[in-house]
């Protein structure tokens, strides 16, 4: 019913429609970066998050299943979700820095080049 | 009549200074004269060694950024020469340069890409190199969405086309996923062809080849610049 349905409910849902539509969208016009393991990991993660917005019994059930019944193991349980998506985050910060070195490295090595090449 | 096309060998070299005056020598006798070396911040005179050789030109990363960033720097600078074709070919002595005329020919009949592959004539090959090889090319073919049978081999050739297109990100052994996954952005036109590799016990028992631990390295960044 409609009228059951929570305000929570909406925005969560909004906000994983909006996310499942662009990066399918960002997939199929074949933009930089983009693969088929990132649409894959986006229609998992934004999908569960629709489902388990609109359905939330079904979380229950999963929940119970896996023994995570207890309120203080579900949040352990999404504290390791949590740290797991912090050191994935931090991992590609890192990536990062190290490709911002690497291009320092090169363009000196290139330079050194050119100014062989002009002399 | 059709211009001489300009072919440029990348060597990246890491550490290679007793084998690099042979691998270059064997490159210049199978026809090959413009040659870069791009010494990767070895600790050695890898760079004076390769400089010493007629017509080479080496150049040095100030500190090691991996195989990836190497190559890439390489053909950077093959740009800068205006080259049409541009072959990498590993410092270590293991790949034969006299597969470089096959591929040359290849590109000229109309590939942008032309990967060397080491399962097509895996003669030699160790058993737990082929297993290793396998798992790489099933998770390129996951991750990049292209089945390769060597997508971890550093011997390929590249079109004028192929190097202006193929815009890489990583700088280790995950490079040459990575290109695999830029032939299939930019639909290049690709071909693989068997290569001789030459397991010599001086190219088995360099530290920093791809093992285990760093397939795992390499995973996680293909994951994570995908």
């Amino acid at each position: 019913m409609i009228s059951d349905i929570s305000i929570y409910q909406i925005i969560l849902g909004t906000i994983s429609i909006f996310f499942l539509v662009q990066r399918s969208l960002r997939f199929i016009r074949k933009e930089r970066g983009q693969s088929l393991f990132k649409l894959l990991a986006t229609i998992i993660i934004w999908g569960s998050i629709f489902i388990f917005s609109f359905f939330p019994n079904i979380a229950h059930t999963i929940s119970r299943n896996l023994g995570l019944g207890e309120n203080l193991n579900t949040l352990i349980f999404s504290g390791f979700v949590f740290v797991f998506l912090l050191i994935f985050k931090l991992l590609d910060q890192i990536e990062k820095l190290e490709r911002n070195i690497s291009e320092i490295v090169r363009k000196e090595a290139l330079r050194e080049l050119n100014n062989l090449k002009n002399s | 009549m059709q211009a001489k096309k300009k072919i440029y060998i990348v060597v990246p070299a890491f550490n290679e200074e007793s084998v690099i005056k042979d691998v270059l020598k064997e490159i210049q006798q199978a026809g090959y004269n413009d040659i870069i070396v791009v010494d990767d911040g070895s600790s050695d005179n890898t760079q004076a060694v390769a400089q010493q050789a007629t017509g080479v030109i080496a150049l040095k990363l100030s500190i090691n950024r991996g195989k990836g960033a190497a190559v890439k720097t390489g053909i950077e600078a093959a740009k800068m020469f205006g080259a049409d074709i541009v072959i990498t070919i590993d410092g270590d002595g293991q790949h034969n340069p006299s597969d470089i005329s096959q591929m040359i020919k290849l590109i000229h009949e109309g590939n942008d890409v032309v990967l060397g592959s080491r399962l097509k004539n895996p003669v030699g090959m160790p058993k737990y190199k082929i297993l290793h090889n396998q798992i790489g090319n099933f998770f390129v073919w996951i991750i990049y969405g292209l089945w390769v049978t060597d997508s971890q081999s550093g011997f390929r050739a590249y079109s004028k086309k192929a190097i202006d297109l193929i815009d890489t990100r990583t700088d280790r052994y995950e490079y040459d996923s990575e290109v695999i996954r830029e032939i299939s952005r930019n639909k290049l036109r690709y071909t693989e062809i068997p290569i001789e590799v030459r397991y010599t016990q001086y190219s088995m028992g360099k530290k920093h080849k791809m093992n285990l631990a760093n397939g795992a390295k390499t995973l996680i960044k293909m994951i994570i610049s995908s």
